[in-house]
């Protein structure tokens, strides 16, 4: 995958604007300070997008780094999270575990709550492999969140890729982790498609970025044996995964086929 | 994330979603499970095995100290879910102490090995929730292995994991003052 260097803000004042009367108009509870409680029950949660093309070996994105805010916590403890990631899929079946090879941002809750390594409450740059429980790698697996320390302000680049005996996890184009492709081709074996996606424990931990500052995946694309491609959507179309409008949004630029933007509108 | 494969399905066999669907829900299964849950293992008799040496909660060694880590003991995990902790000779005598099912790869590798066992509820991406799981900390490798009933969030369905050829029988130290 070529560089690419330049570091793109893509905030169109008029969208901005728009975005920020949406706010305003259809927030009937704004948040300044905190995010409202934790509300039960947790469950895996999305805001982005997926494709599944023939041939799919690599993904490619960058994200910029952006506040997230997780929901307040009750009495008792609730799943919590707020993850910005891409990734590899293999396929979903009914066995325990899940096909899957991703990385990107994660700010995550105290280790009372049990959902992803605190990290003392700093957003962070990770990766995770997993396989399903299989005939051919046994019992389900999965490396847990492994921390590649604190991500500076501004966007950052994210790619997994298939580059001869491995499979790669790059962080602004430095090679960050290598998975053998028997973990991929052996223990999934396949691979189904690719994601770009911001994904929340509950819904009220805060989906994606701010009205006033849309957490953008730009650029995205993914690589074939033909090299790669960029992930196109039909200009201003909404995302393919939305688990709660309510709240959150997620649209394709109006401008660009390969970029999106994703908010909530409690966070102004 | 078999909510997210599920929403993977974009048009394409992963997400079940459509622009701007709401997706709230993993997809139906489609395909058969190919391998048995637990519930036949034979019991071996319990064999007191070699003295493995308990691991300090307070002043862990930097090895165990590093495996913990790994695992993510204390920054995700609470040290009070530990429920044994040991290091092993060898990888292959994983099977004596948790309910693997001898495929894992993991099994193959040289070297000593750690182990943690967790008591209780640990939150996996993919919508799911798996009790009662092991960490190993291999010379190159490390990770969970959902050993114990896994949960899906969005639906509340419990389902075992496969089953072991032979159950385990030996038991891991629980950890030292």
């Amino acid at each position: 995958m070529t560089s690419n260097g330049e570091v793109n803000v893509r905030r169109a004042a008029s969208v901005l604007a728009a975005l920020m009367l949406l706010g305003l108009v259809l927030a009937p509870a704004t948040v300044t300070g905190a995010m409202p409680q934790c509300v039960a029950p947790s469950a895996n949660k999305f805001l982005g997008n997926g494709m599944s093309p023939s041939g799919l070996k690599g993904v490619y994105t960058e994200i910029e780094r952006l506040g997230k805010q997780l929901c307040t916590q009750g009495a008792s403890q609730l799943g919590s999270w707020s993850l910005s990631w891409i990734s590899l899929d293999g396929p979903s079946t009914s066995s325990p575990g899940i096909n899957i090879f991703q990385g990107g941002y994660a700010q995550c809750p105290p280790p009372a709550n049990g959902s992803c390594p605190y990290n003392g409450g700093v957003l962070y740059f990770w990766d995770y492999y997993a396989h399903e429980q299989s005939v051919a790698c046994g019992a389900a697996y999965n490396t847990g969140f492994i921390n590649y320390g604190n991500p500076s302000s501004g966007y950052h680049f994210f790619q997994i890729s298939k580059v001869s005996t491995h499979y790669n996890f790059y962080i602004d184009e430095v090679l960050r982790d290598q998975i053998s492709l028997a973990s991929i081709e052996t223990c999934w074996p396949v691979i189904v498609g690719g994601e770009w996606q911001n994904e929340m424990l509950n819904n009220n931990d805060q989906g994606g970025g701010h009205v006033s500052n849309p957490q953008g995946f730009h650029k995205n694309q993914y690589q074939t044996s033909t090299g790669w491609h960029n992930a196109n959507r039909t200009l201003g179309s909404n995302c393919d995964a939305n688990s709660y409008p309510a709240h959150w949004h997620c649209n394709s630029s109006s401008t660009s086929a390969n970029y999106f933007d994703a908010y909530d509108d409690r966070v102004p | 994330m078999k909510a997210l494969l599920a929403l993977a399905a974009v048009s394409l066999a992963f997400v079940g979603c459509v622009a701007g669907a709401v997706v709230t829900e993993p997809p139906a299964a489609t395909m058969t499970p190919t391998t048995k849950p637990a519930e036949t293992a034979p019991a071996r008799p319990v064999d007191p095995g070699q003295e493995l040496a308990a691991v300090s909660a307070s002043h862990p060694t930097a090895a165990a100290a590093d495996a913990m880590a790994k695992c993510h003991i204390g920054d995700m995990v609470v040290i009070e879910k530990v429920a044994g902790m040991a290091q092993l000779p060898t990888a292959a005598e994983l099977l004596r102490y948790v309910p693997l099912t001898g495929r894992e790869p993991q099994l193959k590798e040289a070297g000593p090995v750690w182990v943690i066992q967790i008591k209780g509820d640990v939150h996996q991406m993919g919508g799911e929730i798996w009790t009662n799981p092991i960490c190993v900390v291999t010379e190159s490798d490390f990770g969970y292995f959902a050993t114990g009933p896994v949960t899906n969030t969005a639906t509340g369905k419990t389902i075992q994991p496969e089953a072991p050829a032979v159950a385990p029988d030996r038991i891991l130290p629980p950890l030292a003052p």
